[in-house]
């Protein structure tokens, strides 16, 4: 007698993020083993990471054979000019579409491309560690030396942050414990006026430490160090009232371009992992709050692949973007970015997370019209659109093994109705494997390529193309196969459209126990 | 400085200057000396004042005067030699009693000056001996207590002297040292407490260009640079005063020094007056005497000076009745010369011899002879006044 088929459903699959750390035998389905140039949409939904558009034009003709763009800053000056600052082959540029390189002072050589850059008082400093720093008076493309004469020589910081109405900066190349700071909106003047500094030999809670970072955040001053944060208060007048707030030990900033503030969050790496400083400064009685908890270990694998130099991983950058709500970490090295959604917490704390591939950004950037730039290899990039360039690329999801709550009896797969959103066109891959495989299963499929509105682009007195504004496609597949555990995938080619996972029906058949 | 500080305190010597030759002060009585008048013992009497002229030769001159006169009278001349012997014999007595009156005289003042000369006298207390000298002098001998007091005081001024003349930055460097040493203690806790709240707020490492370190520490060192000069001041001021202090006790315990010495002239003063009431009345026994003296000796020369006199006027007297006057007529010796021997006069005076040849000089051989010869007897070659053409005035 043939056996009714049970209907297993995955309700927005992945929606939870990446999840490696927990077993996954009971973990909730919400959960993804992968989600690769994913995102989680609007709506909860795992999605295809946009892709991105090379703006600038002359790459490779400045950039030669270098990693690429490493930094990006957008500065506006208070005579509303834009100037765009990038740095890359060792070199600074002005501009987004044509690199052009500044002016540098004369005999001024560039050896590496760490630069912080920072926009303060209408001027744009930079600063890295073994390097005289720069100045650009608003926004000028012609770089001058920070004014030094006698003692009063800024120091060659490797961190540098605007805030309190002056310039901080730490790490040099001899001196990793003092923290500096210039005079009141005074760049240039650090050994003068209000400016001075405190040495944080004696600060440090759990013994030497070295300056990572500087931070404002909460109207607190946060130095990190590799293994500790101090959290300072008073910054506003530091000479008289800087004081010691906090000590948070063992959490420390290993990379210094890792921290983001969220408006509410302060996010940076450590060498646990990513952590969020606001909830350590709010929840007193759990000072280590891990973000990335569900994927701890591969993080810090990828992390421990990235090279350290100055005191810190310095290819390591991020990002936060307000409107995508996310914020991505690049790992050079191991070319993975994770993009954390920072909309809401979960309920371990940790952010749903995805990574993204292929995509191998050097830098990013926020621009004052919310569009995120990176640095890449061929120059700047906008994110946008679903091309790789004009490419395709590949999003996959997969889930954890999971036993439908019946983890004793087999489970015979009949069949998968998929919802997706969106997709135009696009080659899609079913994966399905039993007991923990790797060998997956799977079923190549495509979607129509159904024309989506696209509102606001819509030409009047032309060939209008009115269809529903969002493609539904619920393809079904046929599956083979039994197991105990069953994890269920789907590769997709994004190509130029949007692809978010809705819901993943499964009809399966119960078996005899094992 | 002790032997600095003896050396100012030198003693009157025996001249009046303070000597100090064994120890601060001689301590030892003079011998009594006696002292010599120039006068004792000794009258000097003036010699009697020679006129240079004999009664021969006042005689002579008289017979010369007649002689010259052309009138020559012998008995006016043997009354003016009378005239002027007498003269001269009031002159002689009366000399003899002004010498007199001049050897009295100084044999009262030599017995006012023995009477009324200065004996040196000695003070003894129970704080020492003080004696006077003849030289009018004095010395002081302290009594063994007395001088050990007088030593430990003076001892105690000299090195209160001592500090007065140390340089004040000296006393004033060690007063500062003993305030900070007191005031270093809070400070330190000040300090501690500084340090604390920094590290404990984290601003220990704090350098600003503003105040080189932390405006805490900038603090703390203010109010200790603060305290340093409050405290640099404060000693100078207590140096200062405790040189003046010490000037002041060293000044008091200077005067306490010789307090033994004062009190001891002040009991030579008490024996100086006691003294004076037998010195006192040896001069008021020698100015009576002196004075009752004196009063003798002016009776006396009135006395003499009257019989002086007397016996002149008797004298004139008797030689008028001899030789008679000009009114009245001639005399017991008109008619020869009274004065030769077997004379009127040489009989009641024995007269001298020079006027007993003045007839021989008048009237033969000699000067008054020639003067008194008449010119048809020449006169004689050998007689002294020989005038060979002299026919006699």
């Amino acid at each position: 007698m043939a056996q009714q088929l049970q209907n297993i459903t995955i309700s927005a699959p992945g929606f939870l993020g990446i999840n490696t750390q927990d077993s996954p035998i009971g973990l909730n389905p919400a959960y993804a083993s992968i989600a690769d140039n994913c995102v989680i949409d609007q709506l909860g939904r795992v999605g295809a990471r946009k892709g991105y558009t090379v703006v600038t034009t002359n790459g490779p003709a400045v950039l030669g054979t270098s990693r690429g763009i490493c930094c990006i800053l957008e500065f506006i000056s208070r005579a509303n000019v834009t100037t765009v600052f990038s740095a890359g082959n060792n070199k600074i540029f002005t501009g987004t579409t044509t690199l052009v390189e500044v002016t540098l002072p004369a005999g001024y050589t560039i050896t590496e491309d760490n630069w912080q850059i920072v926009s303060f008082n209408n001027n744009v400093y930079f600063f890295q560690d073994n390097h005289a720093p720069l100045v650009s008076t608003a926004g000028s493309t012609t770089l001058a030396l920070l004014t030094s004469s006698g003692t009063n020589v800024p120091p060659e910081a490797n961190a540098l942050m605007a805030g309190f109405g002056r310039l901080w900066a730490a790490n040099t190349a001899t001196n990793k414990y003092t923290v500096y700071w210039s005079s009141l909106l005074a760049g240039d003047e650090w050994h003068g006026g209000s400016a001075g500094s405190i040495d944080l030999t004696t600060v440090w809670p759990n013994g030497y430490d070295e300056v990572v970072a500087i931070a404002e955040h909460n109207n607190f001053l946060l130095v990190f160090g590799k293994k500790n944060i101090l959290v300072f208060t008073g910054a506003d007048s530091p000479s008289s009232n800087l004081t010691l707030h906090d000590t948070i030990e063992g959490t420390g900033c290993i990379a210094r371009d890792s921290i983001q503030s969220t408006g509410t969050d302060l996010i940076f790496l450590s060498t646990r992992g990513l952590m969020s400083l606001q909830r350590i400064i709010q929840e007193k009685s759990l000072p280590l709050n891990d973000v990335s908890r569900n994927i701890r270990t591969d993080l810090l694998t990828y992390i421990s692949q990235e090279v350290e130099s100055n005191g810190h991983r310095e290819a390591i950058k991020s990002v936060y973007s307000p409107i995508d709500a996310f914020y991505l970490l690049t790992l050079p090295e191991s070319q993975v970015v994770y993009c954390f959604d920072v909309r809401a917490p979960l309920e371990n704390g940790s952010f749903r997370v995805t990574t993204w591939s292929v995509l191998n950004p050097l830098g990013f950037s926020m621009f004052a019209d919310d569009a995120l730039y990176m640095g890449r290899a061929e120059g700047i990039v906008k994110y946008g659109g679903y091309f790789d360039n004009t490419t395709q690329y590949q999003m996959r999801y997969f889930s954890n093994p999971t036993d439908f709550g019946s983890p004793a009896n087999l489970k015979f797969l009949k069949k998968f109705n998929l919802t997706i959103i969106g997709g135009q066109s696009t080659p899609t891959t079913l994966n399905w494997g039993y007991d923990y495989t790797s060998a997956y299963q799977k079923q190549e499929f495509t979607f129509g390529s159904s024309n989506i509105a696209e509102y606001g682009l819509t030409e009047y007195n032309t060939d209008g193309e009115y269809s529903a504004s969002i493609i539904i496609q619920t393809p079904k597949v046929n599956s083979t196969g039994n197991g105990s555990v069953v994890t269920v995938g789907i590769e997709a080619q994004i190509n130029n459209a949007a692809f978010s996972i809705q819901k993943i029906d499964i009809h399966a058949l119960l078996g005899r126990l094992i | 400085m002790p032997e600095q500080f003896n050396n100012q305190l030198s003693m009157t010597g025996p001249q009046g200057q303070l000597t100090n030759q064994a120890g601060y002060f001689n301590t030892q009585l003079p011998q009594n000396t006696t002292n010599t008048s120039p006068l004792q013992n000794q009258t000097f009497l003036p010699s009697f004042p020679n006129t240079g002229l004999s009664t021969g030769e006042v005689a002579g001159g008289l017979a010369l005067g007649g002689l010259l006169g052309g009138n020559f009278n012998l008995n006016d001349i043997i009354s003016g030699a009378a005239n002027y012997y007498g003269g001269q014999e009031g002159i002689k007595a009366a000399y003899g009693v002004g010498q007199a009156g001049l050897g009295l005289a100084e044999q009262m003042g030599q017995r006012a000056s023995e009477a009324t000369q200065f004996k040196p006298f000695t003070v003894t207390t129970n704080l020492g001996r003080a004696g006077t000298t003849p030289e009018g002098g004095f010395t002081l001998e302290l009594s063994p207590e007395q001088q050990a007091l007088q030593t430990q005081l003076l001892g105690q001024a000299g090195n209160l002297f001592k500090q007065v003349g140390q340089d004040p930055a000296t006393q004033q460097q060690a007063i500062y040292e003993q305030i900070r040493q007191a005031q270093m203690p809070e400070e330190e806790r000040e300090r501690l407490r500084m340090q604390e709240g920094l590290f404990a707020s984290g601003r220990g490492g704090i350098q600003t260009a503003q105040y080189g370190g932390s405006p805490e520490q900038f603090a703390y060192e203010k109010a200790r640079a603060e305290a340093q000069s409050g405290a640099l001041l404060q000693a100078r001021n207590q140096a200062l005063a405790e040189q003046a202090q010490s000037l002041e006790s060293a000044t008091g315990l200077l005067g306490s020094g010789f307090t033994p010495q004062r009190e001891a002239l002040q009991a030579l003063g008490y024996g100086t007056d006691l003294s004076n009431i037998a010195s006192t009345a040896a001069a008021r026994g020698a100015g009576t005497q002196a004075t009752l003296g004196q009063a003798g000796l002016e009776s006396y020369l009135q006395g003499t000076q009257l019989a002086t006199n007397l016996q002149q006027q008797q004298m004139q007297n008797l030689l008028a009745s001899a030789l008679g006057t000009s009114t009245g007529g001639g005399g017991m010796l008109s008619g020869g010369n009274p004065f030769t021997s077997g004379g009127v006069i040489d009989e009641a005076f024995d007269t001298p011899d020079w006027l007993k040849s003045v007839e021989d000089y008048i009237k033969g051989t000699g000067l008054y002879g020639s003067l008194f010869n008449n010119s048809s007897t020449p006169n004689t070659t050998n007689s002294p006044g020989y005038n060979p053409y002299g026919g006699g005035i």
